[in-house]
């Protein structure tokens, strides 16, 4: 059985190749305009499918929420509530735009603009299917994780320049945690990467096609689990914007469409990190009669269930115990899993690919 | 990606960008236009931009709009502080790992199973790096990893002063006197100086030319769009002044009545708050507050007196430090009389509220919003320290 | 030690030391000395001698304006931890320049009552660390209300209506020198605080160097307020008193205008009084318990299930009583009844007992879901400490004492109702943290369920509800005190009444307000994230702390 998704795709792909050209002949412009312009509507219809996914999730995410609570969630907007979400963004877009009078105006429109991009651009860099990437970097591991990086320095400008008290905790605070994080972040995934001697995601899939890394390296996927909650800042460790202490927290004093963007900006980190969970630990595409992206589509919503399900149970932290746990357990457990890696690799490698 | 273009430019493009840098390249960039533009597209249209659909330009200069936040109170001191040395330790072990992380991709990319005793040997140098950074930080009993989070001399004060011990009571029961000074408060008259400093000489722009048919035109083809959007997503702020706090917000968010259900979620800033819920007497000292808070919540806002104290000033009316009724204070738009009010009374409201935001509230709204603008306009004295 | 013993102890030490300065005073309940004290000046060798001797904290200290005599008489009252007997120690100050010497450097607990007595009725205290205005505002200067002379309509002059339109604040803290100390508010407008109170705090990074406390945001004046409604008028204030345990604050006041006016409770109103307080104490450390999960980070389970009992409580006392919050029910000279409704509804005690039936499993299991979760183990232990004598020099009461290893109930030592008949246990902690604030809190409310399956067991199946007092004898003169243990601690009304149907005066002691003051010293020292954990525990209602 061949990949309906791939089936459909090329589709989609055929008829914007076909009207692009059209487009092309008739307006007579040069040759080298194509690769672009096609790219970019690719990208479009990539936005489209992601935006819709993304208030799937968000509703998902409120309704399981709401059973766990022993309650039914939003369900007045729309058939189940399905709209709830795109109330929710047209309100933000009526909202006024109320800022303190001494904040640093670049930062305040400069910074929902960075987050959400940076956010998203990652999800460039996954293959989602053995046909469905946008590209094959050599390299595109270490891009990906390089880009969240950047996540923690524009997080403390944003509460920098918001001009008030709350602003500033929240932003040391959300420093603190997204720093912690880093060390156990390397660590954990250089066990894949040792296992399959490369940087790609798509080597990485290719490698799971017999066996998952979830099974070879548990402790390497738990401890990228934790870690990805703590980047997602999520609880357990929505320390910089504990509700019963800081309130909102960085996000303090940013209105409309600024708090909409960081709130999508949420989502997205959601998703390239649950992408990024499936695609080094789950075995990506794989599945049991043939290898397609729904596969990599379910399994990510699968450990979405399981974020949220983790968010429901945990206490939180205090930050100077969460430096704790990140220092002394976390780094510890995964130099333990480079060891285990190193040893059994020998014996593994024939099993791969 | 398969890409129905020809070799040859292929071949072309090739050499001028690496196909993989182009996409990202051309994803980011698109990716950054759409939120700007996003962005663009809100200022233009959200409340006091110069497309909003309301016939009225809706800001209003109040007094604490442009305030930080910090609960409602004026923010004492500074803003911008720098933070403790205590945590610093951390980030500067993450700059030395920073450094060495190359490094440990470089091996890990060229390691060859071959020679594992080689690269045992490897990993047990960055265990023992790693372990002599722990242990210098671990080594030192006032760190922030010790289990006990106080410091040790503090806990056998503690203990001390729990045996009875004379001098560690009076350390530890000490009462700092709390320093205010109060600035001497003169009432000047409003001058045009001020008007502009404050930014109390509003335009309306009702007559403009060019932008009041576009607003005309974008009310009648959008206008239903957000008002459907304003009315189902109503955001409260979480306050809680007296007895019906614990009714509503509390015991309505709760999965016996679960106000969820409408889209409401409490939210504690008030920048990102729709509907702020006055659920208690004001008294003098609440009062200057509680219209700083209002004055800080986003355009459109609107407020819900709820329960008698804030109506009328319930059974304390008369006291003499209760202001009889949150509406000598704030412009209220929904009354919900009870003391307290059932928490069904209040879904009801909601209820009415999703349907009545487009119509009727949104009337009355404006007229509130010119109200509004009348008193600050009329200010003619202001106190000034 | 009995209590004939303690009180010929008391004025033996008494009279030595100060002579011929002390008058004993004669009291009409057998188990509270009086004692007339004639020079201001040495109230402090006075209270040196009652801590010397073993008295354990001064609950409460009246001003009472007397115009006619021209004083202000001051009424101090100490306890005992061992015993029931009191102290009473009558003072009188001159009215036009009231100065008396305080005990707040002997005596940290007498702290917030100074404070109070100055802001309301204008009595300066000398060697206070901080005299400043505590309920009214910082800047009022329109006089002091509780005085029997002072005009209302001076109250109409504070510029409130200015205020609001302010552009500037009068008001500055400075801020030290040092680039890393910063100020924040906890504002009254915060999750944390349930309900409307300020913390100003110093900080330096995440640590917290001083903490003070502002209340007075819903001081509504109920002492004022009622002196001018009778007797049966003011339960309707003693409900929004503390709203998370209103019954509690109904019987507590009962109780005081029955001593005054010297009424009779019929039997099975005892008893049924025992059950709806106790019901009342389950109700408030249920919504306790939520409170504390939300602020430690669980709002989504442990907040809501203990809402859930609590929602089932609330049932029934809204089918006997009528309402789910403020009640009022409890009324002088017994429980209210609707006035052609006869009594408890059928089947209301079946459906309670399904209920504690069903409660008692649920508790065992919070109790289980929380003491398996590491994180709530670190979160609570060592945080927020105070145990032993520091506890009772510094004024804790309530679950806050017992945590600290005290073991004092009112509810033991000095019974009123019916608990002398019942059998019940007291909890006590061994820190002084707020993982044992919890726990015994916890254990509280499963004693409760006992004390209540006993009291519906052993209570008269028939008989009145209620006296029914005429309005003839709705008056009195004299004191009367309501002493009972509240959720939260002790509480105690103090009624003077001077013949009319109206108290002369009504002074509430909440024991909120003395533990908050508690954060002075709970603060120092602890991290941000510890404010929501601490205040939490201490188990704070802000409406009756401003009264």
């Amino acid at each position: 059985m061949s990949d309906p998704v791939v089936e459909i795709i090329n589709v989609v792909l055929g008829l914007i190749g076909d009207t692009l050209n059209r487009l092309f002949v008739f307006l007579g412009l040069p040759d080298w305009l194509y690769l672009p312009i096609f790219i970019a509507a690719v990208t479009l219809t990539f936005l489209l499918a992601l935006v819709l996914d993304i208030l799937f999730i968000i509703w998902m995410e409120r309704k399981v929420i709401g059973r766990i609570h022993h309650r039914r969630s939003v369900t007045e907007t729309g058939p189940v509530g399905f709209f709830q979400n795109i109330a929710d963004l047209i309100k933000l877009l009526v909202k006024e735009d109320v800022y303190p009078a001494n904040a640093d105006k670049l930062m305040h429109y400069a910074a929902p603009i960075l987050i959400a991009s940076i956010a998203i651009i990652p999800a460039a860099l996954i293959p989602y299917g053995p046909e469905i990437f946008f590209l094959r970097m050599s390299t595109s591991i270490v891009l990906f994780f390089a880009i969240l990086t950047l996540i923690p320095g524009i997080v403390l400008l944003t509460g920098w320049a918001g001009n008030s008290k709350y602003s500033t905790i929240g932003a040391f605070r959300a420093g603190l945690q997204l720093i912690s994080y880093e060390i156990p972040l390397s660590l954990s995934i250089l066990g894949v990467i040792l296992m399959t001697q490369s940087l790609d995601f798509y080597r990485v899939i290719e490698a799971q096609s017999n066996i998952w890394f979830i099974v070879l390296q548990p402790l390497g996927a738990f401890i990228f689990f934790i870690v990805s909650l703590m980047e997602l800042e999520r609880s357990p460790f929505d320390i910089p914007e504990a509700e019963g202490e800081i309130l909102v927290g960085w996000r303090t004093e940013y209105s409309g469409l600024k708090f909409g963007l960081f709130y999508a900006a949420e989502y997205f980190k959601f998703f390239i990190a649950s992408a990024a969970f499936t695609a080094l630990f789950l075995g990506g595409w794989h599945g049991p009669f043939f290898d397609s992206a729904i596969y990599f589509v379910l399994k990510m919503h699968i450990v979405m269930l399981a974020m949220i399900w983790v968010r429901v149970t945990f206490f939180r932290p205090r930050p100077d115990q969460l430096i704790r746990i990140s220092y002394t357990k976390l780094i510890p457990l995964a130099i333990l899993n480079l060891l285990w890696v190193v040893l059994i690799t020998p014996f593994v490698l024939p099993v791969l690919y | 990606m398969i890409a129905p273009i020809s070799p040859k430019l292929r071949g072309k493009i090739l050499m001028l960008f690496s196909l993989d840098y182009l996409t990202l390249g051309v994803f980011a960039s698109l990716m950054i236009g759409f939120m700007i533009f996003g962005i663009i597209i809100w200022k233009l249209v959200a409340s006091g931009g110069p497309l909003s659909i309301h016939r009225k330009r809706t800001t209003v200069p109040e007094p604490y709009k442009r305030v930080g936040y910090e609960c409602g109170e004026v923010p004492i001191g500074k803003t911008r502080f720098s933070f403790d040395i205590e945590y610093y330790v951390f980030p500067l072990i993450f700059i030395v790992f920073d450094v060495f992380t190359p490094f440990l991709f470089l091996w890990t990319i060229t390691y060859s199973p071959n020679n594992w005793l080689i690269n045992m040997f490897f990993v047990l140098l960055i265990m023992f790096l790693f372990l002599g950074m722990m242990a210098a930080v671990l080594r030192d009993g006032k760190s922030l990893v010790t289990p006990e989070y106080q410091k040790d001399y503090y806990l056998e004060m503690i203990e001390k002063a729990a045996n009875g011990d004379e001098e560690a009571l009076n350390e530890f029961l000490r009462i700092e006197p709390l320093k205010i000074i109060k600035k001497e408060l003169e009432v000047k008259p409003m001058t045009q100086d001020m008007r502009n400093k404050y930014s109390l000489s509003i335009p309306d722009d009702k007559t403009h030319p060019v932008l009041a048919p576009i607003r005309a035109l974008l009310r009648k083809l959008v206008g239903w769009l957000f008002r459907w959007g304003l009315g189902k997503s109503p955001w409260i702020l979480y306050l809680g002044i007296k007895c019906c706090a614990l009714e509503i917000p509390m015991a309505v968010g709760v999965s016996r009545f679960d106000m969820e259900r409408w889209g409401i979620i409490p939210s504690g800033s008030p920048r990102q708050a729709d509907l702020m819920i006055v659920n208690g007497p004001i008294t003098f000292k609440w009062a200057p507050r509680i219209k700083a808070l209002y004055d800080q919540i986003a355009e459109p806002k609107f407020v819900v007196a709820l329960g008698e104290c804030a109506i009328l000033g319930g059974p304390f009316k008369g006291s003499y430090a209760v202001i009889d009724g949150a509406n000598k204070v704030l412009p209220v738009d929904f009354y919900l009389p009870g003391c307290p009010p059932r928490p069904e009374m209040f879904l009801d409201l909601v209820m009415k509220y999703r349907s009545s935001v487009p119509s009727e509230a949104e009337r009355r709204r404006e007229k509130i919003v010119l109200a509004r603008k009348e008193v600050l306009r009329n200010l003619d004295k202001v106190l000034v320290g | 030690m009995g209590v004939d013993e303690i009180k010929d102890l008391t004025i033996r030490e008494l009279s030595s030391t100060l002579g011929s300065d002390i008058e004993k005073r004669d009291m009409k309940w057998d188990k509270y000395i009086g004692v007339n004290l004639l020079k201001p000046k040495r109230i402090t060798e006075l209270v040196r001698v009652l801590k010397k001797i073993g008295y354990a904290q001064p609950v409460l200290i009246t001003a009472v304006d007397k115009p006619s005599d021209g004083v202000i008489e001051l009424v101090y009252k100490f306890n005992r931890i061992d015993s029931k007997v009191m102290t009473w120690v009558y003072v009188n100050v001159d009215r036009e320049n009231p100065r008396i010497p305080s005990i707040t450097p002997l005596w940290r607990a007498a702290f917030p009552h100074e404070i109070e007595a100055y802001d309301l009725m204008g009595v300066v205290f000398d060697n206070i660390p901080d005299l400043r205005h505590v309920f009214l505002p910082w800047d009022w200067n329109q006089g002091f209300p509780l005085r029997k002379d002072w005009d209302p309509n001076e109250a109409k002059k504070y510029p409130w209506w200015e205020k609001t339109r302010e552009f500037y604040d009068p008001f500055i803290i400075p801020s030290d020198e040092s680039d890393d100390i910063y100020y924040v508010s906890i504002g009254p407008q915060h999750p944390a605080v349930h309900g409307s109170f300020r913390l100003i705090l110093k900080m330096k990074g995440d640590t917290i160097l001083e903490a003070w406390p502002d209340f007075g945001w819903v001081h509504r004046g109920i002492e004022k307020l009622a002196e001018s409604k009778t007797f049966d008028q003011i339960i309707v204030y003693t409900d929004r008193l503390c709203y998370g345990s209103s019954i509690s604050w109904n019987l507590t006041y009962s109780l005081a205008v029955e001593d005054l006016l010297g009424i009779e409770v019929p039997e099975r109103s005892l008893w049924f009084r025992v059950i709806l307080v106790e019901m009342q104490r389950i109700v408030s450390h249920l919504l306790w318990l939520s409170a504390l999960m939300a602020d430690l980070g669980t709002y989504h389970s442990m907040f809501l299930y203990p809402i859930r009992e609590r929602e089932k409580f609330l049932d029934l006392f809204e089918k006997a009583s009528g309402a789910r919050l403020t009640y009022s029910y409890i009324k002088i000279g017994g429980v209210g009844i609707f006035k052609h409704a006869e009594d408890i509804p059928d089947n209301w005690f079946n459906e309670l007992k399904d209920v504690l039936t069903d409660f008692k499993q649920r508790v065992k299991e919070y109790l289980d879901m929380t003491e398996a979760s590491e994180s709530f183990h670190i979160r609570t232990k060592n945080v927020g400490v105070i145990r032993g004598k520091a506890a009772i020099e510094a004024g804790a009461t309530g679950p806050v004492l017992r945590a600290a290893g005290i073991k004092y109930d009112v509810r033991k030592i000095d019974p009123y109702l019916v608990y002398d008949q019942l059998d019940f246990e007291i909890p006590v902690g061994k820190r002084g943290d707020v993982y044992d604030r919890w726990w015994v809190r916890i254990n509280e409310m499963l004693q409760s369920v006992r004390i209540i399956e006993q009291a519906i067991e052993e209570m008269p199946k028939q008989g009145p509800l209620r006296t029914k007092v005429p309005p003839i004898k709705m008056r009195g003169t004299g004191e009367g005190i309501g002493r009972t243990e509240d959720p939260r601690g002790e509480a105690i009304i103090y009624i003077v009444g001077d013949g009319k149907n109206m108290p002369y005066r009504i002074h509430i002691r909440s024991p909120t307000y003395i533990n908050l003051s508690l954060l002075h010293f709970l603060l120092r020292k602890a991290k941000f994230a510890d404010i929501a954990a601490i205040i939490g525990s201490l188990d704070p209602c802000m409406a009756e702390v401003d009264r």
